[in-house]
């Protein structure tokens, strides 16, 4: 008799908790999708085609055939002046059709020693042509010879990677041309793959979401610990003016935005760019964090424990915080998932102002870089959002298990 | 009604609690402010010296002081701090009207199609909503950069900043049609609304007449003035994160930006300080020295960019506070106290 619904509910719970999982799965899909096909469509993207070679010495045999047997088009040319002419022929269309241009190509590859003591020229030519919103790497095989002073020009861009390295870099920043849906499936599997730099993107992503982890876990753990107190000592001693004075102060520091509070941080303790123990706070009160846990407490404690049934469990002796226990739990996971996504946007500007290198540091990193490392943009957003549907996932989860009544479909 | 108050609760994030009334002071401080911000947002034409002008004219002192010139000094770069500061506000007030009017607009058109219509487009813009829930604003204004570049074959410079704010707005978009959706599932119960079905009178009047007007404005008002002091904060940001505008345009993130390196030696001094003052009560170290060093860090502290700093958190706080204001005009109206 009392067996046949425990088990019905049991099925019902486990079937809605899947059909969250299944929606959330598809949510990340979709608009990790639609971040890959505006990715796919800027000027120097995934949709982008070709990829010009300019120079080259007999040591970069094996790397070109490495790359054509990976399926990447090229145009290339051993010759210097040949090398010039085809830059020269390349400015030209450049100018005409401005946007074909930029978005068939996705790299310009220049050895120095094709461009041996011109490379200032080089550099005013690429600054000319709509060459500088795509990505150049140069490269050398040798030592340059030439005047040092417009090579340290270059310095700004100069990589001097070894062929292997330069194979790397090449194939870790483009993909070759494929049609969207393929691309994103390629992406997908490969994910996340390596930035310009040639560089494995995956320590990046991993080392900086333990740091935006630290920081929200860190300040949404300080202020529940500090609201609890607040809010238990307000129903231990309703009357006083020392509990009063905490909910003022509490309520005065949060009306101050993220940005302020950071920057006045900053200016008070210098640029630290590691972990600072005032960082939680700041991130707590700059978001309202701990004023909406405040308030929320005070407000659910007393409507709980003013039900019914709390009032009877208390007036047959029984303790009232055990049967008002799994109501204010449900109500702060409410709390704590509707604030979670504000705290990763206060991550953002805390991050960027004290230089501390987590996800939120990285993302802003990647979008304002020009030309763009369409790789490390998207590992950076996939990360987060990805991160962000998860704990919708697991608090819609928590909440339809503590909470049978709630059905999600 | 219920519904409404219960998303002011966000509105009590600052000061006193909005049970207490708005005092007659009270009252006239914020008159005086926003006064002083929008009638600052409109100067340009007054004499330079204060705040007219062109605000990127170069003064002689780097990092001046307090004059009768340059009533709030000048920043590192020689140029007047008040009269970036009036610019500055031009851009603010600019800008953060332009969100508003794309929140109020998109929230209202959001709410009544998920309040009043039926069917699917009342569960597409539902599910809309519950998607832009899971996350951050910043992060989507972020994310429509990339849309941007797609869109415009690269960046605009300062022109981007007029398509993010509107996006601010059309993401915030949510909170309000929640709440005008909750009042028209209030509203569809009551009798004056089926008297008017019953009428014959048509959608358009109800919704504009009888739901919207009557009904809603006080909603739409308060959330109007709060969504106006969070677009002050967002411009701010965006600027500051070098995704704002740039030179020739003056911003008050633009403002911080540039003056952040003046900042640092806040806490040099301070800290300077404070062991200034606990050795001169333990008198254990020789304090010729130690004042030597305070006054070295003196040397090098700037007050100047506190001005970018108070004007930005002042004026979000203004209309914080206005929309706490509009907010209790409204409960009072409805007898609530």
């Amino acid at each position: 008799m009392t067996k046949q619904p425990e088990v019905a509910e049991t099925w019902e719970t486990i079937l809605s908790i899947t059909l969250i999982a299944g929606r959330a799965l598809g949510l990340f899909l979709v608009t990790t999708f639609v971040v890959f096909a505006a990715l796919y469509f800027t000027p120097g993207g995934w949709g982008a085609d070709r990829i010009l070679v300019v120079g080259g010495k007999v040591s970069t045999d094996q790397c070109l055939t490495t790359l054509q047997e990976a399926g990447y088009k090229l145009v290339l040319t051993r010759n210097e002046g040949e090398a010039k002419q085809m830059l020269e022929a390349f400015h030209s269309r450049s100018r005409e059709q401005e946007t074909e241009i930029t978005s068939k190509v996705q790299l310009v590859l220049i050895s120095l020693e094709a461009v041996g003591g011109r490379a200032s020229s080089l550099a005013a030519f690429i600054k000319e042509g709509n060459l500088n919103r795509l990505p150049v790497i140069f490269y050398t095989l040798g030592e340059v010879k030439g005047n040092g002073q417009t090579v340290e020009s270059l310095a700004a861009f100069l990589h001097a990677p070894s062929p292997e390295e330069l194979l790397a870099a090449v194939r870790a920043h483009l993909l070759p041309r494929r049609w969207l849906l393929s691309g994103y499936w390629k992406w997908l599997v490969h994910f996340p793959g390596y930035d310009v730099g040639g560089g494995p993107i995956a320590e990046k992503l991993w080392s900086s979401s333990i740091v935006t982890f630290t920081l929200v876990s860190g300040s949404l753990t300080l202020s529940l610990c500090i609201s609890l107190v607040l809010v238990i000592s307000m129903l231990v001693w309703p009357e006083s003016r020392g509990v009063s004075i905490g909910f003022y102060l509490v309520n005065f520091l949060s009306g101050f935005h993220i940005v302020i509070l950071s920057l006045l941080f900053v200016a008070i303790f210098g640029q630290i760019g590691s972990f600072s123990f005032w960082m939680l706070p700041i991130l707590a009160l700059g978001n309202g964090t701990l004023s909406d846990y405040t308030s929320v407490l005070r407000e659910e404690l007393r409507r709980i424990f003013s039900q019914e049934y709390v009032v009877a469990a208390m007036a047959r002796g029984s303790s009232r915080v055990r049967h008002g226990a799994r109501e204010t739990l449900v109500s702060l996971i409410n709390v704590t998932s509707s604030k979670i996504p504000i705290l990763v946007g206060g991550t953002i500007v805390l991050e960027w102002v004290c230089s501390y290198v987590g996800l939120g540091y990285n993302i802003v990193k990647a979008i304002e870089t020009q030309p763009r490392d369409v790789n490390l943009t998207m590992g950076v957003a996939t990360v987060i959002v990805g991160g962000l549907i998860f704990v919708n996932f697991i608090s819609g989860a928590l909440r339809i298990y503590l909470d049978p009544r709630i059905s999600e479909g | 009604m219920k519904l409404a108050l219960k998303g002011m609760r966000t509105l009590e994030m600052g000061g006193v609690s909005s049970a207490i009334k708005h005092s007659g002071v009270r009252r006239s401080v914020l008159a005086i402010c926003l006064g002083l911000f929008i009638g600052s947002a409109l100067l340009s034409t007054i004499p330079e010296a204060w705040g007219g002008g062109n605000p990127h004219h170069r003064y002689n002192e780097r990092w001046g002081s307090i004059s009768f010139a340059h009533p709030l000094g000048t920043d590192m770069n020689r140029k007047d701090v008040l009269t970036q500061l009036v610019f500055g506000a031009q851009t603010s007030l600019l800008m953060s009207t332009l969100s508003t009017f794309v929140f109020l607009l998109a929230g209202t058109v959001l709410g009544v199609l998920s309040g009043y219509c039926s069917g699917w487009p009342r569960n597409v813009v539902l599910a809309v909503f519950q998607v832009l829930q899971i996350f951050p604003i910043l992060l989507l204004l972020l994310l429509s950069m990339i849309f941007i570049e797609m869109f415009f074959l690269g960046r605009m410079t300062n022109w981007n900043l007029v398509i993010l704010m509107a996006l601010f707005g059309v993401f915030s978009a949510p909170k309000l049609a929640e709440m005008i959706r909750g009042k028209i599932l209030a509203l569809k119960e009551r009798t004056f609304i089926e008297a008017a079905v019953a009428l014959g009178l048509s959608h358009r009047r109800i919704i504009g007449k009888h739901i919207i007007r009557s009904e809603c404005l006080p909603i739409i008002l308060v959330q109007g003035a709060y969504i106006m002091g969070q677009a002050i904060m967002v411009e701010t940001t965006l600027t500051f994160l070098k995704l704002g505008v740039e030179y020739p345009v003056v911003s008050w993130g633009l403002m911080l930006r540039k003056m952040q390196d003046g900042m640092i030696s806040w806490g040099m001094v301070i800290q300077q300080g404070f062991r200034y003052s606990w050795c001169w009560l333990r008198q254990t170290e020789d304090l010729n020295i130690i004042a030597r060093d305070w006054n070295m860090g003196l040397a090098d502290f700037h007050f100047q960019p506190l001005f970018p700093i108070m004007s930005i958190a002042g004026s979000a706080w203004l209309f914080l506070e206005l929309a706490r204001y509009f907010n209790d005009r409204l409960r009072l109206q409805d007898g609530r106290g």
